[in-house]
């Protein structure tokens, strides 16, 4: 086995891509570094659900040989990555991080692993996640069949969720790229908080076939990587139509940040508000360096406000008449009471109660505030936040309480941009835009459906004057 | 200033309760019902004009 420099575990998809191209190493060495350190420091942070080394190693071989009769596939060839353990791998156990699901196997991949695999990229291994990706509420990040995401940048941090050990083995670099999966926050909180770049695509444009169902209409599937270019590749290669996901939007995403129109033609709308008083005060510097940094690509922010609605009770109505449908059995038999958190067990069973009423009434204003939004992405072309208002939480802070308040009578702000984006099923990328308290914090952009090559655009001249995605914790 | 003991009584509760801001929930599943019913109230206090349709599709 050739040595493989150590340089490798934060290099990004395409230097990667490169190397092996250069014959600098093989694949299967490199596929074996990546899945030995997983399998290694991955349980450090509770991040890994399950090792794939000898599957890898398979796979990486097959690359050798493609790669040995220049059989190029494009820029994941080679390239270990991990994924969500809410994603389906024939023949594995697939557990949606809850115990009552733990020895479940089923015959056939994920869409977006096949996919993977067609382009030539390699699974090291399934990663952790909050149990069933957190629907029914969570009071404590040891929601989980793994125990709680410890974050890389300190272990006494949570890594956030629900999608814990798929920027965790970002940030740890422990694989090149993985994915996770969003329904309210479950990329946007764990990338913010590990300090990693993170795409929640347009709702459709990446099939959830074979992905737990938690909520049908807003599920979506998404990467985790080093940057936003890699992001670029990775969306590029999983999303497209799948008659198997009934959501599926039957289009596909070609990377082509290049044919966007120019970044000073373009307004991003924004509340400084959100940087100052909405933020933890330990952020607040570390948000005003990176608003004058993204003005530096060219673009021009302007205040803005989001459409009024209630949108953190629209989206819990909406997710608990699907969860409650998607997990009736698991409800009604009382497996659910196997699950780790005891406001998760409460949160399914009741929502079995929801009115019929409700649902409808909150699926109705969502289809006011598509419209809303719609109006809006004519007067802006992209919205920017702050991913999280400031670091990681505390392991055992309880997560149910409401997080940081601001002063009584602070503006709102671009308040419940996380749920409100998710469900007018808007694409979001998260950038790290620096540190507070030696911990990662991040901004997102949220654009109009299926406008990801304008995020990346924004997000690769943000990359290319900043260096906070490179930056790595301390003790890996 | 001169406290009554009921003003006395009132300040000494209040401090008792304050660490914890928000009470523990005796029962998690009425907590969470309860959280269902406040979605329910707080989406009562939105308009729908008549002719407003479900979303069928989810992007704006």
């Amino acid at each position: 086995m050739a040595a493989i420099p150590n340089d490798v575990f934060f290099a990004t998809v395409t230097e990667l891509n490169t190397r092996l191209k250069a014959k600098e190493f093989k694949a299967e060495d490199l596929a074996r570094a990546f899945a030995e350190r997983l399998a290694q420091l991955g349980p450090r942070y509770n991040a890994l659900a399950l090792p794939l080394t000898q599957e890898a190693r398979r796979k990486a071989k097959a690359v050798d040989q493609d790669l040995k009769i220049d059989r190029l596939r494009g820029p994941l060839q080679g390239i270990p990555y991990g994924a969500k353990d809410l994603l389906a791998y024939k023949g594995q156990p697939t557990t949606w991080g809850a115990k009552p699901y733990a020895a479940q196997v089923f015959p056939y991949n994920a869409t977006v692993i096949d996919k993977l695999d067609a382009v030539g990229a390699v699974l090291t291994g399934k990663l952790a996640m909050v149990e069933l990706a957190g629907g029914g509420g969570y009071r404590f990040a040891s929601a989980s069949l793994t125990g709680p995401g410890l974050n890389p940048w300190d272990r006494t941090r949570w890594s956030g969720g629900s999608s814990s050990g798929s920027a965790t083995a970002v940030a740890a670099g422990l694989v090149t790229f993985a994915l996770g999966s969003e329904t309210s926050g479950s990329i946007v909180t764990p990338a913010s908080y590990c300090g990693v770049t993170a795409l929640r695509p347009t709702y459709g444009l990446v099939s959830r076939h074979g992905a737990m169902a938690l909520s049908w209409t807003l599920d979506k599937i998404g990467p985790f990587a080093h940057t936003a270019e890699d992001c670029g590749h990775v969306l590029q290669a999983i999303s497209g139509g799948d008659s198997k996901d009934p959501g599926s939007a039957g289009t596909s995403f070609y990377y082509a940040p290049q044919y966007t129109r120019p970044l000073k033609e373009l307004k991003v709308g924004y509340a400084a508000v959100d940087f100052a008083d909405r933020a933890e005060e330990s952020a607040r510097g570390a948000f005003r360096t990176a608003l004058a940094a993204i003005q530096e690509t060219g673009v021009t922010l302007v205040e803005t406000k989001l459409p009024s609605f209630p949108y953190g009770p629209i989206l819990s109505t909406v997710l608990a008449g699907e969860q409650a449908s998607n997990f009736e059995q698991l409800i009604s038999s009382g497996q659910v009471d196997q699950l780790a958190d005891a406001v998760q067990i409460a949160g399914l069973k009741a929502s079995l109660e929801l009115p019929a009423l409700d649902y409808l009434k909150a699926m109705r204003l969502r289809r006011l505030i598509q419209e809303e939004f719609r109006k809006l992405y004519t007067q802006v072309d992209v919205l920017l936040a702050p991913g999280r208002p400031g670091p990681a939480t505390k392991i055992d802070e309880p997560l149910d309480r409401g997080g940081f308040q601001p002063p009584a009578g602070t503006p709102s702000g671009l308040q419940g941009i996380i749920q409100a984006g998710n469900l007018a099923g808007l694409p979001a990328l998260v950038l790290p835009c620096g540190f507070a308290d030696n911990l990662p914090v991040a901004f997102q952009l949220v654009g109009a459906p299926f406008s990801e090559n304008v995020l990346l655009a924004i997000g690769r001249e943000f990359q290319a004057h900043t260096d906070w995605h490179k930056k790595h914790p301390p003790e890996t | 200033m001169k406290l009554t003991r009921r003003q006395l009584a009132a300040v000494v509760s209040a401090a008792t309760l304050a660490p914890a801001q928000i009470p523990a929930p005796m029962d998690e599943t009425q907590a969470a019902r309860d959280r269902l019913k406040a979605n329910s109230d707080a989406l009562a206090q939105h308009d729908l004009p008549p002719a407003t349709e479900p979303a069928f599709r989810f992007q704006a």
